[in-house]
C-alpha cells in the first residue's frame, strides 16, 4: 500500500515532521540507518539556546516539555538540563572575557539528547507512525505522482512508495543530491569534529559554555569546552580538524602541551564521539516536486536541535497541505528562508566576523591577549547564539578602536574589515 | 579490496552518510562495518571518519 509520507531520518527533525503529520491523520513511516535511534554517538553540544527571538523563536522549557512559545507548539523532554549561566571566551595567556546577564539567569540548557529522541520518538509511536530502524536509503526516484525510495534493511533490499517524502538525513545530503535538491551546491570542505567527555579536570568552570583561542590551544580553530549530563563532574571537549589534521593529534596536543594542560593532568575519556560533515551553503529552495529537505539537510552548517524540531514541525503541516491541494512546501520554504540567520543574511559576512578569530585565523596570539584583557573586566550581553556574540564581541572591542589604534596600529589595520561592516551597519 | 574500519571506531555513523554505494551499515554491537562485496573503494568514507579508524584492507 501506498504511504503518504516517507521520512528519511529519525532525528529530532523527522520524529517532529513524522508526529504533526500523523496527527494531520496521514499514513507515516520513518527509515533510519541506526539500530536503536535514541543512541547518540555523534558529536553533538546539546544545547537549548534561550536567547529571545533566535531562529525566530523564544524555547521555554521545564516541567517535562519544552514550549516552543513563538511556533506554538510543544514537545516532552524530561530529561536532565543543565544551566549555562557563562559563556566564556579565554585567551593563550587566560584573559577571559564573559558573556552573562547581569542576573545570571541562564542563557542556554544542556540536554541530554537521548533523552530527548526518547521522548520524541515515543510520541511518534503512540501517534501511529511505522519506524524502520537499521535500514538505510539506497536511492530513489520521484516519478511525478509519487516517490519511490529503494531501501537495505533486515528484510534485505526492497522498494517503498509514498505521496511524499521528507528528507531529514542530516548534513551531508546524500539523498538531497540524489533528488536533485543540492543541484548547484559544492562541497566547501570537511570539517572533522571529535568530542571527548572527560572527568577529574581541574579549575575549569561549570555551567559554561567556554571557547579557548589562540595556536597555543589550536591552529585553526576554537577548543570548545560545555556541561555534561553524563555525571556531575564531567565535561565535553570539542575539537576540530580538517583533512590530515586529525582532531585526536590536537587533542594529544591540548593535554600534554598547553595552557590547559595542567587542567588536565588528571582527567580521563569517559565517552568519544565525532562526526564528519559536508559545509553546504543553505538551500533557498529546500523542495522539488514530491520531496522536501529538511533541518540539516538543507542548512548552512547547523540548524542546531530546537531548529531541527521546528523543520519537522512546519514540514508535517506543509506535507498534509500538499495532500490537500495546497501548496505546502512553498509555504515551507517561505516560513524556512525568514526563520533562520543562514538564509536572512549573507552567510560569508557572518564567517568573517567569526573569522578573525578562529577559521583562517588572522590575529596573533599575543594581539588576542591583548584584544581579550581589554574586554575582561566588562560586562558584554548575555546573548548566547553564534551569530549575536561575534557581533557583541566586536561591537564591545570597537569601543577602543582610539586606543587600539594608538597601541597597536598593526592590530587596528586587520580590524579593517570588522570596522567597515560596523560602520555599513551590518551589525 | 575493500576499506575496513577498526576497533576506532567511536560508532557515530559519518562513514555510512558519505558511502555513495551503501555499504557501511550498524553492527549489532553499535559500531559500523563495511560489506566488502558493495564496497568500490572510493575512500570517501576514510577521509570522513573523524577519528582514523577506516582505512583500505591491506594486501594478504
Amino acid at each position: 500500500m501506498m504511504k503518504d509520507l516517507l521520512i528519511v531520518g529519525a532525528g529530532p527533525a523527522g520524529l517532529l515532521a513524522g508526529y504533526t503529520a500523523a496527527q494531520k491523520g496521514l499514513n507515516v513511516t520513518i527509515v533510519d540507518m541506526k539500530r536503536d535511534i535514541t543512541t547518540v554517538n555523534r558529536a553533538c553540544s546539546a544545547q537549548f539556546v534561550l536567547d529571545e527571538g533566535y531562529e525566530g523563536e523564544t524555547l521555554k522549557a521545564g516541567d517535562g516539555k519544552l514550549v516552543f512559545t513563538k511556533n506554538g507548539f510543544e514537545v516532552p523532554y524530561r530529561g536532565k538540563l543543565v544551566p549555562i549561566l557563562h559563556n566564556y571566551m579565554y585567551s593563550p595567556k587566560g584573559h577571559r572575557v564573559a558573556f552573562e546577564y547581569e542576573d545570571l539567569r541562564p542563557t542556554a540548557l544542556k540536554f541530554d539528547k537521548k533523552e530527548l529522541l526518547r521522548g520524541l520518538l515515543e510520541q511518534c509511536e503512540k501517534a501511529g507512525v511505522e519506524i524502520r530502524t537499521n535500514t538505510m536509503a539506497l536511492k530513489g526516484r520521484d516519478n511525478g505522482k509519487s516517490v519511490v525510495l529503494t531501501l537495505r534493511g533486515d528484510r534485505g533490499q526492497y522498494e517503498l512508495e509514498a505521496k511524499k517524502l521528507v528528507i531529514a538525513e542530516g548534513v551531508n545530503r546524500r539523498l538531497t543530491s540524489i533528488f536533485g535538491l543540492n543541484k548547484g551546491y559544492q562541497c566547501m570542505g570537511i570539517p572533522l569534529t571529535c568530542e571527548y567527555t572527560l572527568e577529574g579536570t581541574e579549575g575549569i568552570p561549570h555551567n559554561s559554555w567556554i571557547q579557548y583561542y589562540g595556536d597555543v590551544y589550536h591552529p585553526f580553530m576554537e577548543i570548545m569546552v560545555g556541561e555534561s549530563t553524563e555525571s556531575d563532574d564531567a565535561l565535553e571537549f570539542t575539537v576540530m580538524g580538517l583533512g590530515d589534521m586529525r582532531p585526536a593529534a590536537f587533542f594529544e596536543k591540548l593535554v600534554k602541551d598547553s595552557p590547559l594542560t595542567p587542567n588536565l593532568r588528571n582527567a580521563r575519556i569517559v565517552q568519544r564521539k565525532g562526526c564528519g560533515c559536508c559545509n553546504y551553503l543553505s538551500l533557498s529552495k529546500p523542495y522539488h516536486g514530491n520531496v522536501l529537505a529538511i533541518g540539516d539537510s538543507a542548512a548552512h552548517i547547523e540548524v542546531i536541535n530546537q531548529g531541527a524540531m521546528m523543520c519537522g514541525y512546519h514540514a508535517g503541516h506543509a506535507v498534509a497541505e500538499e495532500l490537500d491541494g495546497r501548496n505546502g512546501f512553498e509555504a515551507y520554504a517561505k516560513w524556512w528562508n525568514g526563520a533562520f540567520e543562514f538564509n536572512c543574511e549573507n552567510p560569508m559576512e557572518q564567517l568573517k566576523l567569526y573569522g578573525a578569530l578562529s577559521i583562517k585565523r588572522t590575529l596573533a596570539d599575543d594581539e588576542i591577549d591583548y584584544l581579550f584583557s581589554m574586554l575582561a573586566d566588562e560586562k558584554h550581553c548575555g546573548h548566547f547564539n553564534q551569530y549575536e556574540v561575534p557581533k557583541n564581541f566586536w561591537t564591545d572591542v570597537l569601543k577602543h578602536d582610539a586606543e587600539i589604534r594608538k597601541d597597536r596600529p598593526a592590530l587596528y589595520d586587520k580590524l579593517a574589515a570588522i570596522r567597515t561592516y560596523k560602520e555599513q551597519g551590518k551589525f | 579490496m575493500a576499506h575496513v574500519i577498526s576497533d576506532e571506531c567511536v560508532g557515530c555513523g559519518t562513514c555510512a552518510t558519505f558511502c555513495p554505494v551503501g555499504a557501511i551499515s550498524q553492527g549489532e554491537d553499535g559500531y559500523y562495518d563495511v560489506d566488502p562485496a558493495v564496497c568500490v573503494d572510493c575512500g570517501s568514507c576514510e577521509k570522513a571518519c573523524p577519528v582514523q579508524a577506516i582505512a583500505a584492507e591491506e594486501k594478504g
